[in-house]
Formats: structure tokens, C-alpha cells, sequence
């Protein structure tokens, strides 16, 4: 899920930029020593999952699991995003640099929201209420995902109105795929390493600070 | 740890001009050339920005095959790009599909962009396609990017092969119970544990990386082993980028 080089304005890549950019400043502001270790092999781990591919009909899609990243990560999701796509950039030549703004907040923001909506009852649920909870936060994440997409095509031009459509469109079997593969890892983590959830590494302003740091 | 490496598709990088330039100035000029490339619209003016590029990834002796590759990504979708864009899109029509114009105008556009999509990914690939990412952040260290942004992206580097080792014996122990992935609610389940395990194993390894950190009284900053160093090539390579920037921009405006 992500736009590629060339296709965006000059304005619009502008905007992205500096959205991201304060995503990932706040992100990386509420980070000490320990939650950014965390939050970077936490990073990796959904790197190396985002390049799992899933069989759907006569194609795969890969993982792209924002929903999850952002249940994990609240915040830091934004610079957590923003590292992948880099070295997606860098590895493989997927997206570039103009454009790294404009898809971190693309993929990150929907993460965030996730964390928001999603995140309470996903942490302190078991069995089905969990996975219902993670499916929800990961076909949101990819659906809120899929609009912002849709709109920053559609804010270049009247042209783009269709390709925006075919990608929105494109984005709903991925949300079934994704909902079903956070869903149960929310469960699996619920049960495994119950309060993995709930210590997520980088708490938004308003929650209490305490309780949020694990006992060394 | 395999340190060239489980992801890149590009092999190490071979020792040309491009090389042996300051990492941070491959990175400026990458950043430079691919934001000024947003700029220009005409089709004249792209296809030499394409042409410029092609040279560069000439110049830095990029493989064919990592060229080929990349490009080949980039060009499936701009191809749906030529396909759906002109289709019921405003401007002159130049064909009718039933009541469905086909615009010309539109058409054009998809080419521009197409050209603009393909000279920035040639730029790229010349200029940074095979650096090193460890490379990469000790200079973004150098020019000054936060430093817990430059710390996520080190760790971050390091620990995917190591995360992607334990991703294999995952996916090697599903296959010895003979796991078949499919297009079922049993697959996606069962990746969903997988990854649920990966995220358990990853904590668990920040934990023990943290510990192991403080032992060594980390501090945050990363120490490197390259000595970055401007020098006369890189002052020729930035007068080359100028000089081929400042080309395109007066085909385009003047």
C-alpha cells in the first residue's frame, strides 16, 4: 500500500512530508532507551511479516498488518513506518524518497487510529471478544488506509478519480485478509504473553504514565 | 549473520565512480535530484530527465538486473496508469469506447508520469540503490538526523535478518506438519499466530538487547568504522547534478 514516485504533486508530496514528518517527531519523542529498542525489533518483526504473502485467488497479497503495528506501538507506529518504507526504498526500490512522507502517513495514521479506537478492549479481552476487537482495528486500519490513498490521488487531479476507485476497491479483500490475520494475533498474544497489549511502548499524552513502563 | 544479505536484491556494490563518493553526498543528491524531477512536467524535458538517469545508473555501474528489476515494479502499475487514467477522464477525447471517452489528455499526463516515475527510480538506484543501509544511517548520523531516529533505523536494520531467521524456523516447523497455505480461514489464522509468535520472540529479544546495551553503557550514539570525508569527487559529482538539473529546468522554462 503505497503510491508511487512520480505521480504526486509537488504540494501534495509537501504536505505529506511535513505531516509525516511531525508523526514521526512525535512518535520518536515519547521513546526512552528501552521502548525504542523495543520499538525497533518490533519494527523488524513486522518487516519480516509484511513480507509473508497470502494466497487470494489467483494472486497473493503481502501483509502490510498497520492495524497491528499500531495496537503494539500507539504512537511510535509513525516512526516504526516510516524506517520500513526507507528500507523498503533502499532494499528493493518499492516507493522512493518524495514520496516517504506521504505514505508513512498513509499506513501510519490509520495505525494510530486503530490504537485509539481498537486498542482498550483488545487488550483486555480473551477468545472471540479479542478477535473481533483485532479484526476490527486491522480491516480499519486498511480501509482508513485505502481512502487517505484514494483522496491523495484524487487531490492531484480529476483524471486519478477512477484509479482512486480501483485501489479503494482493491483494498477490500485485503481488509477481510488483514482483519483475519490481526484478529488472531491479538488472541494468540492475549494468551501467550498476556499484557503485551496492554504495556504498548509509547502511551498517548492522556493516559496515566504509570503502570505503562513494565517492572525491570 | 549472512551480512550481504537476506533482502536487497542488489549484489555488493561494485567499486565505481558513484562508490567511492561521502555516503552523505550520495544521500544529498539523491534527495536533491528526486524532489527537482517533481518539478518538471513536459515530456520532452522527462525523457531527457530518463535519458540522465539511464547515464547515471551507466556512470555507477548499477547491474543490469537490479535496473531491470526495479523498473519492472514501477512499470506494471504505471501500465494499469496508461489503461484506467484516460479512461472517462476530462480533456480531448481520442477515441470513444461506446459513451466512454478515452482522453488524449489524460494519456499524456500517464506518460509524463510514467517518465517522471522512471528517471526518479533510475536516479535513485544509481545514486543509493546499493549502499549499505548500516552505511546509510551512520551518515544520516553525519548530517545531524535525530538521534533516535538514526538509533531506530540501525537496530532496526540489524535485527531483520535475525527476525527473519526465526520467521523461516516458524514457517520450516508449519511445513513439517505439513501446512499448506491457501486461500482459507485456516491460513490466515494460522499466520496470524505466526506472527503473534514473532512479535513474543521479538519482545523477548528487546528485552535481552536492552540488558545487554546498559551493560555497555550505551549512550546513543552509534560508533563507525567509516571515515566520512568530502572530497574533490564529490564536489564534481554535486557540479554535475547542478549542472544536469539546471539543463532540464531551462528545456522547461526557458
Amino acid at each position: 500500500m503505497h503510491i508511487a514516485e512520480g505521480i504526486l504533486s509537488a504540494p501534495v508530496l509537501m504536505a505529506g512530508a511535513a505531516a509525516g514528518a511531525a508523526g514521526v517527531g512525535i512518535g520518536l519523542h515519547r521513546l526512552d532507551d528501552r521502548s525504542l529498542v523495543k520499538v525497533a525489533v518490533l519494527s523488524s518483526a513486522f518487516f519480516v511479516a509484511s513480507l509473508i504473502k497470502v494466497p487470494l485467488g489467483p494472486v497473493s497479497v503481502h501483509l502490510i498488518l498497520n492495524g497491528l503495528t499500531g495496537l503494539l506501538l500507539g504512537w511510535a507506529v509513525f516512526p516504526a513506518v516510516a524506517v520500513a518504507l526507507l528500507l523498503q526504498a533502499l532494499l528493493f526500490g518499492f516507493g522512493g524518497l518524495t514520496t516517504l512522507g506521504v505514505n508513512t502517513v498513509i499506513m501510519g495514521l490509520p495505525g494510530l487510529a486503530s490504537y485509539y479506537l481498537f486498542h482498550r478492549i483488545a487488550a483486555r479481552s480473551q477468545g472471540p471478544v479479542a478477535f473481533m476487537a483485532g479484526f476490527m482495528a486491522g480491516a480499519f486500519a486498511i480501509a482508513l488506509g485505502g481512502l487517505l490513498l484514494a483522496a491523495t490521488l484524487m487531490s492531484t487531479g480529476e483524471a486519478f478519480w477512477n484509479i482512486a476507485g480501483v485501489a479503494l476497491g482493491a483494498h477490500v479483500p485485503i481488509m477481510l485478509v488483514e482483519g483475519c490475520v490481526t484478529g488472531s494475533a491479538v488472541v494468540f498474544l492475549n494468551k501467550v504473553r498476556p499484557g503485551t497489549l496492554c504495556a504498548n511502548v509509547a502511551p498517548p499524552i492522556l493516559e496515566a504514565q504509570p503502570g505503562a513502563e513494565p517492572a525491570a | 549473520m549472512d551480512d550481504h544479505n537476506l533482502f536487497t536484491d542488489a549484489p555488493p556494490e561494485a567499486a565505481g565512480p558513484v562508490h567511492r563518493l561521502d555516503p552523505r553526498a550520495r544521500i544529498v543528491l539523491a534527495f536533491a535530484a528526486s524532489f527537482s524531477l517533481v518539478a518538471f512536467r513536459d515530456l520532452p524535458v522527462l525523457s531527457a530527465a530518463v535519458v540522465l538517469g539511464s547515464a547515471l545508473c551507466a556512470v555507477a555501474r548499477t547491474p543490469f538486473a537490479v535496473v531491470f528489476n526495479r523498473l519492472l515494479g514501477l512499470n506494471l502499475f504505471m501500465a494499469t496508469l496508461f489503461v484506467l487514467l484516460p479512461i472517462g477522464a476530462p480533456g480531448r477525447p481520442l477515441l470513444m469506447i461506446g459513451q466512454i471517452p478515452y482522453s488524449a489528455d489524460a494519456l499524456l499526463q500517464a506518460g509524463c508520469i510514467a517518465l517522471r516515475g522512471n528517471a526518479i527510480v533510475l536516479v535513485l538506484t544509481a545514486l543509493i540503490g546499493g549502499m549499505e543501509p548500516v552505511t546509510f544511517g551512520h551518515a544520516m548520523q553525519h548530517l545531524r538526523v535525530p538521534a533516535k531516529l538514526v538509533q531506530l533505523f540501525l537496530f532496526t536494520v540489524r535485527y531483520i535478518a535475525v527476525l527473519d531467521q526465526e520467521q523461516r524456523q516458524l514457517r520450516t516447523a508449519l511445513r513439517v506438519r505439513a501446512f499448506e497455505p491457501g486461500m482459507n480461514l485456516h491460513t490466515l489464522r494460522t499466520y496470524g499466530n505466526l506472527v503473534g509468535m514473532l512479535l513474543v520472540r521479538a519482545l523477548d529479544r528487546s528485552e535481552r538487547i536492552h540488558a545487554a546495551m546498559r551493560c555497555r553503557a550505551f549512550h546513543g550514539v552509534f560508533f563507525s568504522r567509516h571515515e566520512f570525508g568530502l572530497g574533490r569527487a564529490d564536489a564534481a559529482a554535486g557540479a554535475a547534478g547542478l549542472v544536469a538539473i539546471a539543463a532540464l529546468a531551462w528545456m522547461q522554462w526557458a
